[in-house]
């Protein structure tokens, strides 16, 4: 079964190569239907599939850098892009992402990347399962308590955005004037995260964005992801040049990606979202125990190739899992369009 | 046809391996050679693929006969 292993000459190790096409292909579905990039999902699951931590961060933001640029694209299209702001941002995000980077580097040369940043997963992870929840819970929850929760809120970020510190500068796009410093800070501290944990950061600057510095939703998603085609890039740049990428693994990886996020972009046509959304919180749970499962492989050497292998089934099996059932609903909402495809005709015709 | 059959996965294999060496020796060598060049190209030739593979599969679902530009289903 050796020609399922490919070689990774940047990294020196064999891979199994299906493992990365079913992580591009599932995480560019899951990453398509719920609008988050997933790369809180691809970064454990290349260290889980075999890449050295610094490795699987560089790989992850390089393959995001080519995914990113299409979606910006096409949300360029629609005008949901606050150039001046995203510019302004920019500053902040190179400069945060590099700091996250240099981290990475410091804390391979120190020995301890691997255990920082699988510690640092588990609680951006726990933070994720516990948006969902929430999310899930304010359905049912009454709209008076909604209202007062997301008022609570509001009355802090609302403090944050009167202090005017000088430059005070306007958006017309997004439509709001604040201080320079606000979205250089929020560029700079989901800078550092991205390049901590190789991660697009949509969502914290997405929030942060709507709630921190008052734009509009489809201004925010639109601008969060022309940052993050930039971060993107300049981590796909950083990362190589530090000798920290894979680029065969980058490219199988894209090759499962692209198709993915278009059936996952389209499926939301199709699909309603809170049983989803309830799976997506099992994943990222799953996602989760598989990290803590790697992690005490480290810990526990007599019973680490078993852990190890049971961290691997279980989160491409998790991806593939939650992809699937995507699929499932895409084929049969393409089936219902395509059927009434004909009917809709007559009715034009008559 | 025995004998036809067992040359053939040995040269097969000894074509992919004789690849996979050229694949890693290009890119060993790049890196080696200029960091820099190596990283340019790498965010070139990812970039490319990325941007070539979102228009063909563009263009394969619409050649499926997928609507991209209606949300009519969705909305029932």
């Amino acid at each position: 079964m050796s020609w399922l292993y490919a070689n990774m000459p940047m990294a020196g190790m064999e891979i199994f190569w299906p493992g990365l096409l079913i992580l591009g292909f599932g995480v560019g579905v899951i990453g398509g239907f719920f609008g988050i990039g997933g790369g809180w999902m691809v970064t454990p699951g290349l260290n889980i599939l075999g890449f050295p931590m610094a490795f699987a961060i560089g790989t992850d933001v390089t393959h995001m850098a080519g995914k990113s640029l299409v979606s910006t694209f096409r949300h360029t299209r629609f005008g949901n892009v606050d150039y001046r702001l995203g510019t302004v941002m920019v500053l902040g995000t190179v400069c945060g992402f590099e700091a996250g980077a240099q981290t990475v580097m410091w804390l391979e040369r120190v020995g301890k990347v691997e255990l920082y940043v699988r510690l640092a997963y588990l609680v951006l992870l726990a933070f994720i399962a516990r948006v969902i929840v929430a999310d899930l819970q304010s359905r049912r929850r009454s709209a008076s308590d909604s209202l007062r929760v997301a008022r609570s809120g509001a009355i802090v970020f609302q403090r944050l955005r009167g202090m005017e510190l000088p430059p005070v500068v306007r958006f017309p796009c997004a439509g709001i004037r604040c201080s320079l410093w606000l979205p250089v800070g929020v560029g700079l501290a989901t800078g550092w995260l991205c390049g901590l944990l190789g991660i697009g950061g949509g969502l914290v600057r997405v929030p942060a964005l709507i709630y921190l510095l008052g734009c509009p939703t489809h201004v925010a998603v639109g601008t969060d992801l022309f940052e993050v085609a930039i971060s993107g890039l300049y981590g796909a740049a950083t990362y190589t040049y530090k000798g920290r990428t894979e680029p065969a693994a980058v490219l199988i990886m894209l090759l499962g990606a692209s198709v993915g996020a278009q059936i996952g972009s389209v499926a939301t046509k199709y699909v309603r979202g809170y049983r989803i959304r309830s799976l997506l919180a099992v994943a990222v749970m799953g996602c989760a125990f598989s990290i803590a499962l790697k992690l005490l492989a480290t810990i526990q050497s007599p019973a680490r190739v078993a852990l190890e292998r049971a961290a691997t089934i279980l989160i491409l099996g998790l991806v593939a899992a939650l992809a699937c059932e995507i699929l499932r609903q895409f084929v049969s909402g393409v089936r219902r369009e395509r059927a009434a495809a004909p009917k809709a005709a007559i009715h034009g015709a008559r | 046809m025995r004998a036809k059959d067992a040359v053939l996965p040995e040269t097969t294999l000894e074509l992919a391996s004789r690849l996979s060496r050229k694949w890693r020796r290009f890119w060993t060598g790049l890196y080696d050679a200029n960091r820099l060049r190596f990283a340019i190209v790498t965010v070139l030739i990812v970039v490319i693929v990325g941007v070539i593979l979102g228009i063909l599969t563009d263009a394969l679902m619409r050649r499926l006969g997928i609507d991209l530009n209606s949300r009519e289903a969705g909305e029932e």
